[in-house]
């Protein structure tokens, strides 16, 4: 859980600074609405996160979209649970 | 081990909205008049602020530093330095606002400058605290990063 903390800090944390994104396969709106619609439908499974404050979250979010933010990253494993296969796509 | 197969949608609801997409609230925050300072302005404010020891004739502080970045995931020796002011600047976290008695930390007289890491996050704030009252927020155009990117004055963190 340790090892999952600290590569999903480091993710997050470079999401909130914006540097590294390179490191990361990057999903275009395009890309994400058809990966929302068939999750939807029932065809593929991800996990849509909004590293955001959750004040920020609460005024708006992307639907389907659950909210971790980065000061809460030690919750990962309870909010995005155990399957570690699972695609998780971060905004 | 761990999660791996992690992407990124880096076109945020910025993008999310311009696509025509629409959005989910819980609790929409209300609209506010969104004040900002430039990079320029808040040094000029520092600096003149210095030189009276940041305060008012009455006492009150001339200039409060909010400071809401996020830092508790690095290392004492990564944190990343301050705006240098001899005005008071006080730590918050975002969502922290909430409570009341992190409100009372904010100084509801005086100019108040909230920093964030690129001023993405401010205006959020600004919208928060109108419902209470607060007028005297302004934020800082650009975050730290615009105050960085200029080499302006900076003090490391105690």
């Amino acid at each position: 859980m340790r090892v999952i903390s600290i590569g999903l800090v480091l993710i997050l944390s470079i999401c909130s600074s914006a540097w590294g994104m390179e490191r990361f396969e990057i999903v275009t709106t395009y890309e994400l609405k058809q990966l929302l619609d068939d999750r939807e439908a029932g065809i593929v499974d991800f996990i849509l996160v909004n590293a955001l404050d959750a004040l920020i979250y609460e005024h708006h979010h992307i639907p389907g979209s659950i909210n971790l933010p980065l000061h809460r990253v030690s919750d990962a494993l309870s909010v995005l649970g155990k399957p570690k296969d699972r695609m998780i796509i971060i905004y | 081990m761990g999660y791996s197969r992690i992407k990124i949608y880096n076109g945020g609801i910025k993008d999310w909205v311009k696509s025509g997409y629409p959005l989910a609230s819980i609790h929409p925050l209300p609209e506010t008049e969104h004040r900002f300072l430039s990079t320029d302005e808040l040094l000029k404010l520092v600096q003149q602020a210095d030189t009276k020891g940041c305060k008012n004739k009455d006492g009150s502080a001339i200039l409060t530093i909010l400071d809401f970045r996020n830092v508790d995931h690095l290392s004492r020796d990564n944190l990343p330095p301050l705006i240098l002011s001899n005005c008071k600047t006080v730590f918050l976290k975002l969502d922290d606002i909430r409570r009341p008695d992190v409100r009372r930390q904010i100084p509801d007289s005086g100019t108040v400058v909230t920093v964030t890491e690129t001023g993405n996050r401010d205006i959020f704030i600004q919208r928060y605290l109108s419902q209470f009252g607060f007028s005297n927020l302004q934020e800082l155009q650009f975050g730290m990063r615009g105050w960085l990117k200029l080499r302006y004055p900076i003090q490391e963190r105690d």
